[in-house]
């Protein structure tokens, strides 16, 4: 018998035949896992003080790899699906924060270097999202861009490669989309730092 | 006012940042100004802009109000009143119990999941049970853990203050024998952790601690489990396992076993001779196990051997236990030939696993008759999956087990019945107590299956008991189909469903229920062609259309396969055929020399001749023409059977189209193959009916076309290969149908050929055999037809009844619905009753039905309409 291709890949596939409905069908296989993976990242029980984000990619990539195979013409949906999903896990635990008003930890986690001002596990990171789905409504690519520089960790070089682009137009857009999310963010209650 | 709507000033603005940002923020205001006018909207954004990008590139996070767990938190009985610090232990803080006085320095880690905890409460409490009996001076103490109100798992532990075994052996400078020692200290926690059934999941240096008086202390024993315990997932999270440390099977996501933790033991013990890290790279070149232990340095002598022996990517390959691993290190120390060593390995290994499984099983042993009652459940519960495996054995061995005697001894049904009925409790329970898990479920769907088909899938053998099968393989469906509901993309459930389906379909199609049968075929055809597109262009498997074949095939002959309860609608069962015939060409296309699809290119073309034999014999015979030339083709030439079937069918085929000589030359050398099939094996009843078949078909020819002289001896041969079939399957009605039918042509033949006495007596043989099998409520469609013309045709005409003809040929027409043929036989019938009304109707109605050109059927109509006439047809 031939290998069996996946049930990802097979979603991914029809994804990228343009039926974005299968994200649907997609999410809920690899949500629930990544999301427990992805609280241990949260909680600190790493020593890391940053949020990984590879480990978490590392990980939807051993589910393929269980899956038996990755289509290699993939790989694009694939860093865009795990960012967006990525992207999900922390809104959903910022929400079942504050749904439970837990305190816990008092050590900031920034998300990433470049949106140090944004600790994933607090409710300002809700506005962060929503800035975000804004601001992918005026420019998808720039939204597209931060979510693979900042949930999924990708290089500038590597982002320029999935979406198509050259390096020195990743750094523009996002330097520009840092700029925007943040003076977006500045207004915000939740957001008191100035 | 900006506006964020205007795109022409957003680009602007977006552009004019650019510019400002390189710029120090002093110049900004000035050169925004000047580009595009003093306090412009799009100057004003741009600014705002490059302070904010400023602004963030500043800024830190920020601080979480204060926490409540600072401050006096409560954690069963422990309240805390401070935070001593954080570590490899996680938070740890300064508790005391509630109910007493005493403060005790303990560690409580904190882990809050982003989903309820609640309901694992019980499971939880239970673990904690088998986490607190472990007692061990190198095993950190589990005090207590719980969860929180507030929804938290935490974890109380005996406080440690120490360092990692690493960093320990590192700054102590500790000399080789010094690590060995430290190591077998540590080995001997693992070992004792193990036989209590615990399994560590996640050993690496950072968890373990030396405290300043040299003794390790193993943390986290079990914690792994509690948090990736099947309350969860049922595989261990790589993710929260330490890469570096975690064997390839925990990599892939498999389960941990006591051999796992070996294999992390064998790279601190390498990391801790070498002074090196074993892996540095991330996880996906872990995944290749060829490359894993390549890297390494050499440790010095047997060393280097029992670290790889530990370190083996299949467990197989490992220690089976960490006393054996210990064992010899201590022998490498003592200078003794270690196990590892190639040349003694098998021979002492084995040893060791005996000696090593009676420990085990010693400890195993006294852990129940000591901790009794809800531990013997929680046992239970971590070997769940294994039992299910166990049983599904059981099952798995029992049904093939009685698929080889049913082959075997036509005789001991009864037991076999006996033992189904066993079967089918024994998977009911299974079915119950196993989790919604896909794989599970669909193993089950496929047991249920298996045991449908066995009970009474008549394409399978089976033991006939058609009620329990249909019941067994609704269960497979029921199970199949949730199965699919969940997962609708998993191609293993897509298959499995389909199998199921089929198996339904084809057990109702052969117990005479058409009707049921379609939308489960219907439905299993569906799926084999979703697999196909799953797979994505050019991806689809030789297999995957090889089975999209049978499913079209099987719908064919639901549709119109002749001479069985099919639905009688040609015109479908051609379109079935037709795509089953594609599908076959694809498979080809894939695997050239698939012989499977090789077949279905020769029998579908067959298939596709019969069903339109007798409505469309020119494409009939283009059919069979094609099915030759494919048989031709690929080699079937040789298969006596395939060509034996074909030449008749050719036969039958010319025969219609008025190609008579054609059509005998066909049937000779049909009857010449069939006899050769015979001289092969004289008791193969197979070869027996196909020359019955093919002598029939030939006398059928000759005595249609007024040489009944030819035809006798012919009719002779077939009824006594006929009685030689009838003695082997007594039971066979289609047997003593076709013995009837042609003892009936035999009469008739040898009456129009002169030998009027011996006809009589073959005729008072043959009529009231014909009669009683069409009498019955459930007759055959063939019995009633056949019966149906002989009653009006028989010679002696004494024998005749008209009557009936006519009641056998309605009951006919009703079951077969309007076709040409069952039109002609209610004709004909009419005609014989002298409803010469009803007659011409029926004539009228199959006219347009007939193909275009000239046949013996149009001819038989075309008489009826025109040339009227008053008495039955003769029948030459």
């Amino acid at each position: 018998m031939a290998e069996e291709p996946g049930e990802i890949t097979i979603l991914l596939r029809q994804w990228g035949e343009g039926n974005s409905r299968v994200v649907d069908q997609l999410a809920p296989l690899v949500y629930d896992h990544l999301r427990k993976v992805a609280s241990g990242y949260l909680n600190r029980e790493r020593s890391d003080a940053t949020l990984q984000a590879t480990g978490l990619v590392n990980e939807l990539f051993l589910r393929l790899l269980r899956e038996r195979k990755l289509d290699l013409e993939n790989r694009v949906h694939f860093y865009i699906f795990a960012a967006r999903i990525m992207r999900r896990i922390l809104v959903d635990a910022a929400r079942s924060r504050i749904a439970s008003k837990r305190g816990g930890d008092n050590t900031p986690i920034p998300l990433s270097p470049e949106l140090a001002w944004v600790d994933p596990r607090q409710p300002a990171f809700l506005d962060l999202d929503r800035a975000l789905d804004t601001l992918a409504t005026n420019n998808a690519l720039k939204a597209k861009i931060v979510e693979l520089r900042i949930f999924l960790g990708c290089t500038a070089d590597e982002t320029g490669d999935l979406l198509g682009i050259s390096k020195s137009t990743v750094d523009r857009e996002m330097r520009y989309s840092l700029a925007w999310l943040y003076d977006h963010l500045k207004g915000q209650p939740n957001l008191t730092r100035d | 006012m900006y506006n964020s709507n205007d795109l022409k000033s957003t680009t602007d603005a977006e552009e004019l940042f650019h510019l400002l940002v390189e710029l120090p923020s002093a110049d900004r205001e000035q050169e925004a100004n000047r580009r595009v006018g003093k306090d412009s909207p799009i100057a004003l954004r741009a600014l705002a802009l490059a302070n904010a990008y400023d602004q963030a590139s500043i800024a830190s996070p920020p601080a979480t109000p204060a926490s409540s767990l600072i401050a006096q938190r409560q954690f069963g009985p422990y309240t805390t009143t401070g935070l001593l610090g954080r570590g490899g232990m996680g938070a740890v803080y300064l508790v005391h119990r509630v109910d007493g006085n005493v403060e005790h320095k303990v560690a409580v880690k904190i882990i809050g999941l982003p989903f309820d905890l609640q309901p694992f409460q019980e499971k939880f409490r239970l673990e904690r049970q088998i986490l607190a009996s472990l007692n061990h001076p190198c095993i950190t103490h589990f005090i207590d853990g719980g969860v929180t109100p507030e929804g938290e798992l935490y974890l109380i532990m005996e406080y440690v203050d120490g360092t990692s075994i690493d960093s320990y052996a590192r700054t102590n400078n500790l000399s080789e024998s010094q690590r060995l020692e430290l190591f077998l200290l540590v080995a001997g926690a693992v070992f004792y952790a193990h036989q209590n059934l615990i399994v560590h999941r996640d050993l690496k240096p950072g968890n373990i601690l030396v405290s300043n008086l040299g003794t390790p202390k193993l943390l986290d024993f079990g914690t792994a489990k509690l948090l990736n315990s099947e309350h969860f997932d049922n595989a261990t999270s790589a993710a929260l396992l330490t890469v570096a440390y975690a064997s390839p099977e925990q990599l892939r996501g498999e389960p941990a076993t006591t051999l796992s933790d070996i294999y992390s033991l064998g790279i601190i013990l390498y990391e801790l001779l070498s002074g090196q890290k074993a892996f540095t790279a991330g996880l996906v070149s872990r995944l290749d196990p060829d490359a894993e232990t390549k890297q390494l340095t050499p440790l010095h002598g047997d060393l280097d051997l029992i670290v790889h022996k530990a370190m083996a990517p299949l467990p197989a390959g490992r220690y089976s236990s960490v006393d054996q691993f210990a064992e010899d290190v201590r022998r490498y120390q003592t200078g003794k030939a270690v196990l590892a060593h190639p040349e003694s390995a098998t021979y002492r290994a084995r040893k060791f696993i005996l000696r090593n499984r009676l420990s085990v099983a010693a400890a195993s042993v006294a852990l129940f008759s000591i901790l009794g009652g809800s531990l013997a459940t929680l046992w239970q519960s971590r070997l769940a999956s294994e039992r299910y495996v166990e049983l599904r054995g059981i099952t798995r061995t029992l049904l093939r087990d009685l698929n080889l005697t049913i082959q075997d001894i036509p005789g001991s049904t009864g037991t076999q019945k006996l033992l189904v009925s066993r079967l089918v409790p024994v998977l009911d329970k299974l079915a119950l107590q196993s989790s919604a898990e896909t794989e599970i479920r669909l193993d089950l769907a496929e047991a249920y299956r298996e045991l449908g088909d066995l009970q009474g899938n008549p394409y399978s053998q089976n033991l006939g008991d058609l009620k329990g099968g249909l019941a067994t393989l609704e269960k497979a469906r029921l199970i199949s189909a949730a199965a699919l509901a969940a997962r609708p993309a998993n191609l293993p459930a897509i298959q499995t469903h389909a199998l199921v389906l089929r198996s339904l379909g084809e057990t109702f199609y052969a117990s005479g229920s058409p009707q049921q049968a379609l939308p489960h075929l219907v439905a299993s055809a569906t799926l084999r062609e979703q697999t196909i597109r799953l797979r994505g262009p050019g991806k689809a498997t030789a297999e995957d259309f090889a089975e999209a074949v049978s499913a079209h095939s099987a719908l064919g002959d639901l549709y119109g396969q002749p001479g069985a309860s099919s639905l009688r609608q040609p015109e479908n069962a051609e379109r079935h055929y037709l795509q089953s015939l594609a599908f076959s060409a694809q498979a080809l296309q894939v695997d050239p020399s698939f012989k499977r699809a090789q077949r279905s290119q020769v029998i579908g073309r067959i298939k596709l001749g019969d069903v339109t034999l007798y409505t469309k014999s020119a494409r009939s015979l283009t059919y069979y023409e094609q099915a030759r030339a494919a048989s031709g083709r690929y080699g079937f030439e040789t298969e006596l059977r395939i060509r034996q079937s074909l030449h008749r069918k050719l036969g039958e085929a010319s025969y219609n189209l008025g190609h008579v000589t054609e059509a005998e030359q066909f049937h000779a050398s049909a009857i010449d193959i069939a006899a050769k099939l015979l001289q092969l094996d004289a008791t193969d009843t197979r070869a027996i009916f196909d020359l019955a078949a093919a002598n029939h078909a030939l006398a059928r020819v000759y005595s249609l076309t007024g040489r009944p002289q030819l035809a006798v001896p012919l009719f002779e041969k077939v009824v006594v290969g006929l009685e030689q079939m009838r003695k082997a399957r007594p039971e066979d009605l289609s047997v003593l149908l076709h013995l009837a039918d042609n003892r009936a042509r035999l009469a008739e033949t040898t009456w129009d050929s002169g030998a009027r006495g011996r006809s009589d007596s073959l005729a008072a043989q043959s009529m009231p055999a014909l009669d009683a099998l069409a009498s019955t409520p459930d007759a055959s469609p063939s019995a009633l037809e056949l019966a149906s013309l002989h009653f009006w045709s028989i010679r002696p005409a004494r024998f005749r009844n008209p009557a009936k003809a006519m009641a056998f040929a309605r009951r006919y027409a009703t079951q077969a619905g309007e076709e040409p043929w069952s039109l002609f036989v209610l004709a004909a019938a009419q005609e014989a009753t002298r409803d010469f009304d009803g007659m011409r109707k029926s004539a009228a109605k199959a006219l347009p039905l007939l193909e275009a050109g000239p046949s013996d059927l149009r001819r038989h109509f075309t008489r009826m309409l025109t040339n009227y006439r008053t008495g039955p047809p003769n029948p030459n």
